[in-house]
């Protein structure tokens, strides 16, 4: 038994404190199109995360000395409104929103064909709406989705969780509490269908080598399972174009 | 995924477009190991052995000999900036506006088209490293003045123009409007049932991908317009 | 924030001209509100009130974060109101990250000085203990989806989101909020809400989109209390206004306040 805080993380037949099997992830929810002005957006829920991505473009980039004659640039900013946390968020940036815009960035850079579009920018909005965990994963799944609803070309969508350790068990999608007394937590992104990954980061207070393996098994499992319902959202919002 | 050509197929990013290798990727795909896949979200085409995406979204990039419906942002000594709803922006210089010698010493190029103004221009030249000519000679280019302008998405143009004009001219005929239709997305509408028109073309945008919609269209006007008549418009 | 988004030179005069004949380029009434939808609660649990309202395409978000800190000196028995707003930069391609502008923190001031002045909040009842512990209430309006308005929006919004909160009870061993408690609900003394008119030319709407208020000469909010008298007006735009029209607006506006307070009834009795 794992006890911090008073709360039972996991107990001895493997059920989390939520009530998940190991391997579980918390209900999820994904909607494509959710905003007018934005070229492209998404709603992504999972459990009580919740995240909107917006895309703009792709448009003229200034300053004028980032253009590149060469390509296009894609500009990643992840925000946590006000509201969505225990403690009210400061506005504007800080560190740790300033090196998730760098991850996530990097996270989708591989899968967009910015070539196409020399001297632009691709801009990517990740708001936090309320968050409860794994909001850097869900937010770059979030933005994938409304990348490819901006009509932005790539090579596939890209899906992020997080796997986590509590206790002795790897576990899938970590939820804050599991997040603040666990004992990892490992946010991967992946390109949708594949084995490539193009996200991950660890925090953990001591991982062997076989747990690490374990997680990273956990997270692609996760991110096949987040991946389908990518594709589902997708689908689901243009066939309504169609018939 | 089906491969019978009547029924559509919607295709995102990273789906394979066929599994047989018989057939070419075309525009919006991208081929890796032999296997052709879509670049973007939209529907599979299939025409002459060759697999495309017609996407649902995405901006307009200006393409040779394209009429787009621009707006003067800046104007210079010698030319005019044109922004043209699309990342990049055009230039038209002085000896592209116009086959009439200016003396520049009398006139400033505002005279001609200021800012803010909205023209009809064609792109003359697009560079690799796109920067944009545009030139008003061409029979169509002009300044546009009056009715009003609307959005809609470039990638939404061709079924609006229809088969060799079809489609915009059925909505220009019943609603008796001039209606020009830039290639990146902005439809100019002046004439007697502008509504309508408009109406009539945010329903094409609607419905693109319905077949025989030219003689839906065609109906649904005929229809609109025995109520528009008795109750009046504009 | 970049350059605004023009609106082309001929619509601009395509909403101008139609206004002479006395319609809308959308076909609603000089007073006519668009669609509303408000929703009541949309942050589930981080909030401790919230309300999201999209009037037409424009979306806005007000959340409620209820904190115990020090007060002023020179109140010490008074708790903390603060409204403040962002225009997030997903809501319109011309917004941008950063500090908030001024628009931002004119659109904060105008809502927080209907709910101030009006004695919404009665800062007395915030006190959990004089000179050392009191409520500081902030009221964060977040823009999602920009398209005319925000004004109105924002304050529905807020009002909405404040008669939603509950104060945490306080526990004073720990100095902390125990935010796993439901508490009291936030004692609301009156009910603020703020209408603007738009003058464009000679005509005065209602409600905006973004293509008729990027044109618009000036601007008039009206914020009233829940007896229909006025507590608040922020004059805005570049035209002055004469002493008839701004009557004349504050009439409208009376009457617009009373439509939405309906709208608001018929949400919070659902």
């Amino acid at each position: 038994m794992v006890q911090d805080a008073d709360i039972t993380l996991i107990d001895d037949n493997g059920i989390r404190f939520d009530g998940r099997q190991t391997d579980e992830m918390r209900p999820v929810s994904m909607e494509v199109g959710v905003l007018h002005n934005a070229d492209g957006s998404a709603m992504v829920e999972i459990g009580k995360t919740r995240i909107l991505a917006a895309v703009y473009g792709p448009k003229e980039l200034h300053p004028q000395h980032l253009q590149d004659q060469t390509t296009g640039i894609l500009q990643v900013r992840y925000n946590m409104a006000p509201f969505s946390t225990e403690d009210r968020q400061k506005p504007g940036p800080n560190r740790r929103a300033s090196e998730i815009s760098l991850v996530a960035r990097k996270a989708l850079e591989p899968v967009v064909f910015l070539e196409e579009y020399p001297m632009t920018t691709v801009k990517v909005y990740i708001e936090v709406i309320e968050a409860d965990a794994s909001t850097r994963a869900t937010g770059i799944t979030a933005a994938s989705l409304a990348l490819a609803d901006a009509g932005i070309p790539m090579k596939g969508l890209i899906t992020a969780c997080a796997a986590g350790k509590v206790g002795d068990s790897i576990v899938l999608d970590v939820a804050s509490k599991e997040d603040s007394y666990g004992e990892a937590d490992v946010p991967l992104a992946m390109i949708g269908g594949t084995d490539d990954i193009t996200l991950l980061q660890i925090d953990s207070s001591g991982l062997t080598h076989e747990e690490l393996d374990e997680a990273l098994r956990m997270g692609k499992k996760g991110c096949e399972y987040l991946f389908e319902k990518q594709k589902e959202a997708l689908y689901r919002q243009y066939s309504q174009v169609i018939t | 995924m089906t491969d019978q050509e009547t029924e559509k197929t919607i295709v995102i990013p990273g789906d394979a477009l066929e599994e047989e290798g018989q057939l070419r990727g075309g525009i919006n795909t991208y081929t890796e190991n032999g296997s052709v896949y879509a670049k973007v979200v939209g529907v599979r085409d299939v025409k002459r052995q060759q697999v495309r995406v017609i996407p649902f979204k995405g901006r307009y990039v200006p393409k040779e000999n394209d009429l787009v419906i621009g707006s003067i942002a800046k104007v210079s000594g010698t030319s005019w900036i044109v922004e043209l709803n699309s990342p990049y922006n055009g230039l038209m210089t002085l000896s592209e506006s116009t086959e009439e010698f200016i003396d520049l010493d009398e006139h400033h190029l505002s005279e001609f088209y200021d800012v803010g103004e909205v023209v009809l221009v064609k792109i003359k030249r697009v560079t690799p490293k796109k920067h944009v000519q545009l030139t008003m000679k061409d029979n169509m280019a002009r300044k546009i003045t009056g009715g009003r302008i609307i959005e809609v998405s470039p990638t939404k143009v061709p079924r609006l123009i229809g088969k060799d004009g079809t489609m915009v001219t059925t909505v220009k005929d019943y609603t008796r409007c001039t209606i020009i239709v830039g290639q990146n997305g902005r439809v100019w509408i002046k004439g007697t049932y502008e509504d309508l028109a408009e109406r009539a073309i945010r329903k094409i945008e609607e419905e693109a991908h319905t077949d025989g919609l030219t003689d839906i269209m065609s109906q649904w006007l005929e229809q609109e317009l025995g109520t528009t008549e008795t109750i009046g418009d504009d | 924030m970049t350059k605004e988004e023009e609106i082309l030179q001929v619509n601009q005069e395509y909403i101008r001209r139609r206004m002479q004949q006395g319609e809308r380029k959308d076909g609603r009434a000089f007073d006519e509100l668009r669609e509303i939808t408000i929703t009541p609660n949309y942050i589930h649990e981080k909030a401790e009130g919230s309300c999201c309202v999209q009037l037409g395409n424009t979306k806005v978000i007000a959340g409620v974060k209820v904190n115990v800190g020090t007060p002023f000196p020179d109140v010490p028995d008074e708790g903390v109101l603060m409204v403040s707003a962002e225009h997030a930069p997903l809501a319109a391609s011309h917004f941008e990250a950063g500090p908030p502008g001024e628009n931002s923190i004119e659109l904060a001031r105008v809502v927080d000085r209907a709910i101030r002045e009006s004695g919404m909040i009665d800062t007395g009842t915030l006190c959990i203990a004089a000179g050392e512990a009191v409520y500081m209430v902030g009221i964060d309006i977040h823009v999602l989806d920009y398209d005319g308005n925000l004004i109105d929006a924002a304050a529905i919004a807020s009002l909405v989101a404040l008669l939603q909160t509950n104060l945490p009870p306080y526990d004073p061993e720990t100095g902390a909020l125990d935010r796993d408690s439901d508490g009291d609900a936030l004692p609301v003394q009156d009910k603020a809400l703020s209408i603007t008119g738009y003058v464009i030319d000679d005509g005065v709407i209602f409600d905006p989109d973004y293509a008729e208020e990027s044109i618009a000469d000036a601007r008039l909010t009206v914020g009233f209390k829940e007896d229909g008298t006025i507590c608040s007006v922020q004059k805005g735009g570049w035209k002055p206004l004469t002493r008839e029209q701004i009557t004349d607006i504050a009439q409208q506006c009376a009457q617009l306040n009373q439509t939405v307070r309906e709208k608001i009834k018929n949400v919070m009795a659902e």
